[in-house]
């Protein structure tokens, strides 16, 4: 991997700036931006409707997209919804289908909110009794904690794939394995896994798994939502409209069959466009490369971190169990004074606070302020890292 | 939240984002949008009757007055922690606070809708 030739394509990196904060949002790449461009530039028009020749030019376009994501993935391109995020995907499933009263759904206290809330509601709404398991303060889990709280009555198990608080990796294959011996459900949250490795849908043995499109590489606005083939017709789209179905009489209609039948209206065209570039970027580079990569930076990351006697950090800190999302302290001081003294001394970026992850934060880690984050993707360098290092040693 | 403030009698935009929060306590940073260099030296000789002084470096300073904890950097920026009750509106009222410090500092001009 050409770590020089790559950072060439992200421009916004001209400015400087150490970029550590990769969990929030990645940095896009100019043949991203390029593609968003050229939509706009070379062929604007809805999709899906129109006989002219610019129209056909962007319906095909985005229907390349979902295929090139679903290749990415290793399924079937009915079977990609393209969302608005990772958090919109999750929603769409707990809306989708049908709950009744009793039905259990299982997750933890790792969750992003994204993954946390909508089962919150469901309980509210539906009386569905919702179990939550607790990770280590590493962020692990037993898989025996997953196997008694699985039952007949449970009809999802919603769990992360990465922890964006901590960067540890969750057995989610096996977790599957447990759910479905009981004809449940398994929903992946891949906001923070789909940008660092490969993963093959088909493999990983899970129902549904969403994810963000800014996470890797794609422009704001974009998200991916599996479904598996089997259960399409099992969730019900929350919102009804254009584009969506297969006909409307009078007083009824029937659904599409693909993608379709759950992007209703017009979709965000140039946003579905720029992520199948971003796709190809990744896919390009290679996903075991970047994985690689990623894993060292990391180990780097962690000695640097561990070499500095104010600095606690958290989460597993063996870079074979977790990705480069590396939450630290510094003693006396607070998570969101490091991240501005970061930037003000050296124009490094890292996020700071909660991370949309209370539950584990409060009631796990016990760190009701947060903590610092810092996160790594490939177009960081070895040398950023020690930058990071030194200035936070100044710092403390 | 974006205000407008005069400056050695120019107007100058100040944006007040909210940060990470928790219950009615939350954070903020305070943006004046000017390139400056602020004088920190010359501003701590007032602070320091109102706050107790935490940090100095050159680029930046921490000030406190528990449980509130403002940072200061030399560019402009203010950040706001332990804010309570937990407005945009009372992190600005602190953040007069700071700016009054600040050499060429002549008050609000209007209230900008974001």
């Amino acid at each position: 991997m050409d770590i020089e030739k790559i950072r060439e394509d992200f421009k916004i990196l001209q400015k400087d700036v150490i970029y550590l904060d990769n969990a929030a949002t990645s940095l896009t790449p100019d043949p991203v931006v390029k593609a968003v461009e050229s939509y706009y530039f070379d062929y604007n028009a809805n999709i899906e409707r129109g006989v002219y020749t610019f129209s056909q030019e962007a319906s095909k376009a985005y229907e390349v997209a979902h295929s090139k994501v679903a290749q990415f993935f290793g399924v079937d391109e009915k079977e990609i919804i393209f969302t608005k995020n990772c958090t919109y995907g999750i929603n769409l499933v707990a809306s989708g289908l049908k709950w009744d009263k009793g039905d259990r759904v299982i997750t933890t206290l790792l969750e992003h909110h994204a993954n946390y809330l909508p089962w919150l509601r469901l309980a509210e709404k539906h009386g569905v009794e919702v179990i939550r398991i607790s990770p280590t303060k590493e962020g692990f889990f037993e898989l025996k904690d997953f196997e008694k709280a699985v039952n007949r009555k449970t009809k999802l198990v919603a769990v992360t794939h990465v922890s964006n608080c901590t960067g540890t990796i969750v057995p989610v294959k096996e977790i599957g394995e447990i759910v479905h011996r009981e004809n449940g459900l398994l929903l992946v949250d891949g906001a923070q896994s789909a940008p660092h490795f490969g993963i093959n849908l088909r493999e990983l043995g899970c129902d549904f798994f969403s994810c963000s499109g800014h996470k890797m590489l794609g422009p704001t606005g974009t998200g991916i939502l599996y479904i598996k083939e089997d259960l399409r017709e099992r969730v019900e789209p929350f919102e009804l409209g254009g584009g969506m179905i297969k006909d409307v009489d009078m007083d009824d209609f029937s659904l599409a069959e693909g993608w379709e039948r759950f992007e209703a209206g017009t979709p965000n065209i140039a946003g579905g466009i720029g992520l199948g570039a971003a796709v190809d970027y990744l896919s390009n580079i290679g996903m075991s490369k970047i994985e690689a990569y990623d894993r060292k930076l990391t180990t780097k990351m962690l000695d640097g971190l561990k070499s500095i006697k104010k600095v606690t950090i958290f989460g597993s800190q063996d870079p074979r169990k977790k990705t480069g999302v590396i939450p630290f302290k510094v003693s006396n001081m607070s998570p969101h004074k490091v991240a501005f003294t970061l930037d003000e001394l050296a124009n490094i970026a890292i996020r700071s606070g909660l991370h949309c992850c209370h539950p584990f934060l409060k009631y796990v880690l016990n760190e009701p302020f947060g903590t610092a984050r810092a996160s790594l993707y490939f177009y960081n360098t070895e040398e950023e890292v020690d930058t990071f290092i030194e200035t936070l040693k100044m710092i403390v | 939240m974006i205000k407008s403030i005069k400056l050695n009698g120019e107007e100058v935009e100040l944006t007040i984002n909210s940060l990470c929060h928790k219950g009615d306590v939350g954070n903020y940073k305070v943006t004046i949008e000017k390139k400056l260099t602020l004088d920190l030296e010359e501003m701590l000789k007032e602070l320091k009757k109102e706050f107790e002084i935490d940090k100095v470096h050159k680029l930046f300073i921490i000030i406190k007055k528990e449980p509130i904890s403002i940072s200061i950097a030399r560019h402009g920026k203010i950040m706001i922690e332990r804010v309570s009750p937990d407005t945009p509106e009372n992190a600005f009222k602190i953040a007069e606070g700071i700016l009054k410090t600040i050499p060429g500092y002549e008050g609000l001009v209007k209230i900008k809708k974001p």
